[in-house]
């Protein structure tokens, strides 16, 4: 359970982080908290040569607010989040999401931007941020470009990352007052990966109404014209999921297991109950 | 092999490492200090739990050589910590371990959950230790345990802190190397108004139950980061 050998780099600044990807292409593996990567080194599923370590690049950690959003920068853990020394802009959506992920001692080191960088198609991120229509903000030598999170995702463990790319910030949408949000997963033990993800946000403010089907074999599955899938006019009554809907956009997916479709349906109409439960 | 400074149970040492090592072998193999277990050694079990500037983390998952400059308190320096002598005591009356393998990061993660926790239920607490496996007591000991500690320090009026007291962004224990610079210093340098420190929650916190570090009961060697940063960030009152 021993890592391959490998050196490591700690650059100081965005510029020489990429001069150092640019240089070692895919030999490098860029490192934040480790708490996705430092298994599968340990595993030895991934054997880079070289470790950059980029928790040390002051501006991934910095946090700029704006009237209808916040960026965070791609270092900021999970429990900076669970606790709120990230401002919460999502009227507790977020910080109840990363209370959520895996344990406390891993969410002291883990970071919002490894795990979208590492695109565990089960990871709760991607299918979250997807839902609420935040937006991935990359780096690389030619400048920078801000992606939809739900188009962000090409496949599990994939993304339209470029290998001379990083992760610098994540710019997440502030919620109206009228804003409605529920997320359940459905996890054999708790704080494990998830076996099915529903997420569900409705926004009549932004007029915005999604619906997400995550943990899925590839990127998650995000509806956003909901009309046919979910009944019930946004922000008035409360919805119900319809069941024959989802499991036709499941099947086209390719999710064609019974057993594959029922759990991502039932996690789906949780969220949409807890999205309207207060 | 890079040598790396850091400080582990109050000692400032110097040390080198390859930097594949992870941080429990650096103080199992370099230190002796073999009270830090490894389990699983790939972030499931729990069993190798130690506190990295004051924060719980995972020592088989945290490599040495990104922990420039960290505080690393293992289960050794914790001999005279208030809360965790509590806990032994706990423990121990509600027959709370058998082989002792867990024990150790049972120990040091149930530190963080009287802590952080205001009044948790049984289930809260069974989800917050669900990170620490344990194979021989059915954990109901545990949990009775640390219930039992967390209704004593909360009747004698010692309150939870929220997020252990911590005050800066990013993962705990990499902030420290050269050049990093703390989250709510970058706001007021740049002079930009859009910047923003880290919300001033642990001045304002009192009004919801919780306390300040400085009126925490937290140890010296184990604290003593934390509280400076929660002194140096806080708004005046």
């Amino acid at each position: 359970m021993k890592p391959v050998r490998f050196d490591y780099e700690r650059p100081q600044n965005l510029n020489s982080a990429l001069t150092l990807i640019a240089h070692h292409g895919l030999n490098a593996r860029v490192i934040a908290g480790g708490q996705s990567l430092g298994p599968m080194l340990n595993l030895r599923l991934a054997q880079p040569d070289l470790l950059i370590d980029i928790t040390g690049i002051a501006e991934l950690t910095q946090v700029t607010q704006s009237p209808d959003a916040i960026v965070v920068g791609a270092c900021v853990t999970h429990a900076d989040i669970e606790d709120e020394r990230v401002p919460d802009v999502t009227r507790g959506a977020l910080p109840s999401i990363a209370h959520q992920i895996a344990y406390r001692a891993v969410r002291n080191r883990g970071t919002i931007g490894g795990s979208l960088a590492q695109a565990d198609p089960a990871g709760d991120w991607i299918s979250c941020l997807s839902a609420i229509g935040a937006a991935v903000m990359t780096r690389g030598p030619s400048g920078g470009q801000t992606v939809p999170v739900e188009d962000y995702m090409v496949r599990g463990y994939e993304t339209v990352l470029a290998p001379d790319e990083l992760i610098e910030a994540v710019r997440i949408p502030r919620f109206s007052e009228a804003a409605r949000f529920g997320y359940y997963k459905v996890c054999r033990k708790t704080g494990e990966f998830a076996d099915a993800i529903g997420a569900f946000f409705d926004d009549p403010a932004r007029s915005v109404r999604r619906a997400v089907f995550g943990a899925t074999h590839g990127r998650p599955i995000v509806v956003g014209e909901t009309d046919g899938l979910i009944g019930g006019k946004p922000g008035r009554d409360v919805v119900s999921l319809v069941d024959t809907a989802a499991a036709r956009i499941l099947e086209s997916a390719g999710l064609t297991d019974p057993i594959d479709q029922q759990i991502r349906i039932t996690a789906l109409r949780r969220a949409i109950a807890l999205a309207f439960s207060t | 092999m890079r040598t790396i400074a850091l400080t582990i149970n109050g000692k400032q040492v110097a040390v080198a490492v390859e930097p594949r090592m992870h941080l429990a072998d650096l103080l199992r193999e370099t230190f002796n200090l073999t009270g830090t277990h490894i389990g699983c050694e790939h972030g499931v079990c729990g069993a190798c739990t130690v506190l990295i500037d004051g924060a719980v983390a995972r020592s088989c998952i945290t490599y040495a050589i990104a922990c420039e400059g960290a505080q690393i308190t293992s289960i050794e320096g914790l001999d005279e910590d208030e809360i965790v002598t509590e806990l032994r005591d706990a423990f121990a009356r509600e027959h709370a371990l058998q082989c002792g393998y867990c024990t150790p990061g049972m120990l040091i993660s149930a530190r963080d959950l009287v802590l952080r926790l205001v009044a948790p239920s049984q289930s809260d607490i069974r989800e917050a230790m669900s990170g620490n496996l344990c194979r021989c007591t059915g954990y109901v000991g545990i949990i009775r345990a640390i219930e039992q500690v967390i209704a004593d320090r909360r009747a004698r009026g010692v309150v939870a802190m929220r997020g252990g007291g911590r005050t800066t962004l990013g993962p705990v224990g990499s902030r420290h190397a050269d050049g990093a610079v703390e989250a709510a210093a970058i706001g007021s340098v740049t002079n930009n108004s859009a910047l923003i420190a880290p919300p001033p929650s642990y001045a304002s916190s009192s009004a919801d139950g919780l306390e300040t570090a400085e009126d925490s009961h937290m140890t010296p060697q184990c604290c003593e980061s934390a509280a400076v940063r929660a002194g140096s960030t806080r708004p005046p009152r």
